[in-house]
């Protein structure tokens, strides 16, 4: 039986970590933390012990990699490679990204009901659209593939085997985890980094309950999204970022939507919810709270801190309790 | 009645005045009561897509009202025209559709004029001379970022005063630190000209707060400095420039953890705080990498004098001199920006494409707006993200 999976939305200004905690104090072991995504401010003990308890400690995965990346320069070498080819593959998902989604906005904006041709032609550009996004994980995961030493450092490099059997020997005695909000990217990158990935399904099967809020709930799913409809500069494309840990199927987690998202803007909405359905994508806020227990899941959360974007562009409340 | 509506009757926005006139002229002895209900009916300035209708009311004998404005390019003192022979005034004035004016009205009574703010709209702005009615069109709206944003976590203000040997008294300084601010940690520091009226009437901390929060902007510390004689100092003044780079810079540094490198140093400043931020580039040629430059006095002459005050001698002086050498100060980025209603919207327009080709990464941004805190606030959003963009696609926190 797969332990309590728990998705907050953001931590600020009323933290509700500490409740959801509260109800898996039961067992022994600490409270891990996974805040790399908290950069140079993961090990601030000062807001974990806050928010998590006296029994929390953090992993220091970032502060970890940071050595690793120093002491060992081959490594370091490669590392950067894969990094530079991952981020020129970003730029040519671009270049087709984005002309694609006017493709569909146009023939959204064009549609009127009973055009059957219109609706073909909406279809066939939504698939044009979910291909160039599929083919964007598919060559992520091949160029992650091709950089062996960098994608499984622990393979070939002492030190980084020590410090990953480390993680996953603390991670192992832990009462419950729980990862934090922040630079999404670098927390998927560090957890990977060091193998904890497989050791977060491994605990999930075990029925270690698995907290997490923002950040650290997009990692848990099968699809990151990143999200910002109104940026400095720019049009505010949603693109993907990569494939999650499966923790969680069939969701988006789209925290801090309302501040992100325009979500009076039916059009963007629907266009967001349409290229990643069948997943539903549900936007948090601060005092969201959903609840996985087995094949259970509720909404424990703030009414209203928890909403869901359908593809005809509305958004609604996830009704409260069992869903 | 009617008839005497003349020009711009027929504007959408006009046509409450429209409908006012003929329900007078269908029974002038209702004249004060149907004003009375216009003016509670209705907010002003009246407006539509691309013009306002400003009204003014008097009960008291009036012989004149005057729309008082700074908007370069239009008469800067309009004629309100009377309605009829009632105590209503009104003015129709066409306006870009996201238009924001600052004015005031003057009322001529009794053979005297005065200027005061219009009684019937409550929208002001304030600046260090006092307030201002304002005039948004419907397509302006304040941005959401200039006020108190629920979950952001504020930044405070630190301030110090040193003695200055450059200007022979005290100095004082206000340091913006983020909330996620820690002394050993390296941030990059603007500093800020006219300090106290950024904080004050452009709302820069809480921008500052809101902005880092978001993480649209990088946090960053900003040194709010404050001139005593302003004018002249930030007028090509060389003591200013000796001022921010070797007393200033150094007051920061010393307290705060702020970046070594070039680029994370920046300067900024609005009107002649502009003028003085690029002489300062300009006199000390890579203490900063990037510049923000708001409404610059950036006057120059390509023959005869300039036609300004004497304040601008030594600015046109300078301005003539980098406009021959614009790669001198070695700035790598830059930003500008201008209102449309400005008289100085023709030099900064024309600054773009010469620090462009001097290779300086520049960005310029005008908005239907003139030379006010108002209009330098809205747009610290676009300056501030272009020198330090925030990596706001990647943090949910």
């Amino acid at each position: 039986m797969s332990g309590p999976l728990v998705l907050l939305g953001p931590q600020r200004p009323r933290p509700n970590a500490p409740d959801a905690l509260s109800r898996f104090s039961s067992g022994e072991g600490p409270v891990v933390v996974l805040s790399a995504g908290w950069r140079t401010d993961e090990t601030d003990d000062e807001p974990v012990k806050r928010h998590l308890g006296k029994d929390a400690a953090v992993l220091p995965l970032y502060t970890w990699f940071e050595v690793v990346m120093k002491e060992l320069p081959e490594l370091r070498t490669a590392w950067r490679a894969r990094q530079d080819e991952l981020a020129r593959l970003r730029r040519f998902h671009r270049q087709r990204l984005h002309p694609s989604l006017q493709v569909v906005r146009d023939l959204l904006a064009m549609r009127s009901d009973g055009d059957v041709l219109a609706d073909e032609a909406l279809r066939h550009a939504l698939d044009d659209l979910r291909r160039i996004d599929e083919q964007l994980l598919q060559s992520a995961e091949r160029i992650v593939g091709a950089h062996e030493a960098a994608s499984k450092p622990w393979t070939a490099n002492d030190l980084v085997k020590r410090l990953t059997d480390r993680a996953h020997e603390v991670l192992r005695s832990a009462r419950a985890v729980a990862i934090t909000g922040g630079h999404v990217a670098v927390l998927l990158n560090r957890l990977q980094f060091f193998g904890v990935d497989q050791i977060l399904r491994e605990l999930h099967e075990r029925g270690t309950p698995i907290l997490a809020w923002s950040a650290g709930s997009m990692v848990l799913t099968e699809r990151i999204v990143l999200y910002y409809d109104d940026p400095p500069d720019g049009a505010g494309h949603p693109e993907l970022l990569d494939r999650g840990f499966g923790l969680t199927k069939g969701v988006v987690m789209l925290p801090h939507a309302s501040k992100r998202l325009r979500l009076d803007d039916k059009r963007r909405v629907g266009l967001l919810a349409t290229r990643f359905a069948p997943a539903v994508c549900l936007g948090l806020e601060n005092g969201a709270w959903l609840q996985r227990d087995g094949d259970r899941f509720s909404n424990r959360g703030a009414p209203g801190t928890a909403v869901r974007l359908f593809p005809d562009g509305s958004v609604e409340q996830l009704p409260q309790e069992d869903s | 009645m009617s008839a005497v509506l003349g020009s711009g009757a027929d504007r959408q926005a006009m046509k409450p005045v429209v409908e006012l006139a003929r329900r007078i002229e269908a029974d002038p002895s209702r004249t004060e009561e149907e004003i009375d209900a216009f003016v509670s009916a209705n907010t002003f300035p009246l407006a539509d897509a691309d013009s306002a209708v400003f009204f003014y009311r008097s009960k008291e004998a009036v012989e004149a009202v005057y729309l008082v404005h700074w908007v370069f390019g239009l008469e800067s003192r309009q004629p309100f025209l009377r309605l009829g022979e009632t105590s209503a005034w009104y003015l129709p004035v066409e306006l870009p559709g996201s238009a924001r004016v600052e004015y005031k009205l003057e009322v001529v009574r009794g053979g005297r004029s005065s200027w005061v703010r219009d009684p019937l709209n409550p929208r002001q702005a304030f600046d260090p001379f006092g307030a201002n009615s304002v005039c948004a069109m419907p397509g302006y709206h304040d941005p959401r970022w200039v006020r108190p944003e629920t979950g952001i976590r504020p930044g405070r203000i630190v301030s110090f005063t040193e003695h200055s040997k450059v200007y022979g008294g005290s100095r004082e300084t206000q340091v913006y630190l983020p909330s996620e601010y820690k002394p050993h940690k390296r941030y990059p520091l603007v500093i800020c000209h006219d300090g106290r009226d950024y904080l004050r009437f452009a709302a820069m901390q809480t921008v500052l707060d809101n902005l880092i929060g978001r993480h649209e902007i990088a946090p960053m510390l900003v040194a709010f400095t404050n001139g005593h004689d302003r004018n002249r100092e930030y007028g090509a003044d060389p003591r200013q420039p000796d001022f921010v780079v070797n007393e200033l810079l150094p007051w920061v540094t010393g307290r705060f953890g702020v970046s070594e490198d070039v680029a994370d140093r920046a300067i900024m400043g609005a009107s002649f705080g502009g003028v003085t931020s690029l002489f300062t580039a300009w006199t000390h040629p890579g203490v900063f990498g990037k510049l923000m430059l708001q409404s610059g006095s950036f006057v120059f002459t390509d023959i005869g004098h300039h036609g300004r005050s004497p304040l601008f001698d030594p600015v046109v002086t300078f301005v003539n001199r980098f406009r021959a050498d614009p790669g001198r100060i070695g700035v790598r980025r830059i930003f500008l920006s201008c209102g449309q209603f400005e008289s100085l919207i023709w030099f900064n327009r024309s600054l773009g494409p010469l620090l462009r080709e001097a290779g300086i990464e520049t960005r310029f941004v005008e908005s239907a707006d003139g030379h006010n805190w108002i209009n330098w606030r809205d747009r610290l959003r676009d300056g501030l993200s272009w020198l330090y963009p925030g990596r706001l696609w990647m943090y949910y926190e």
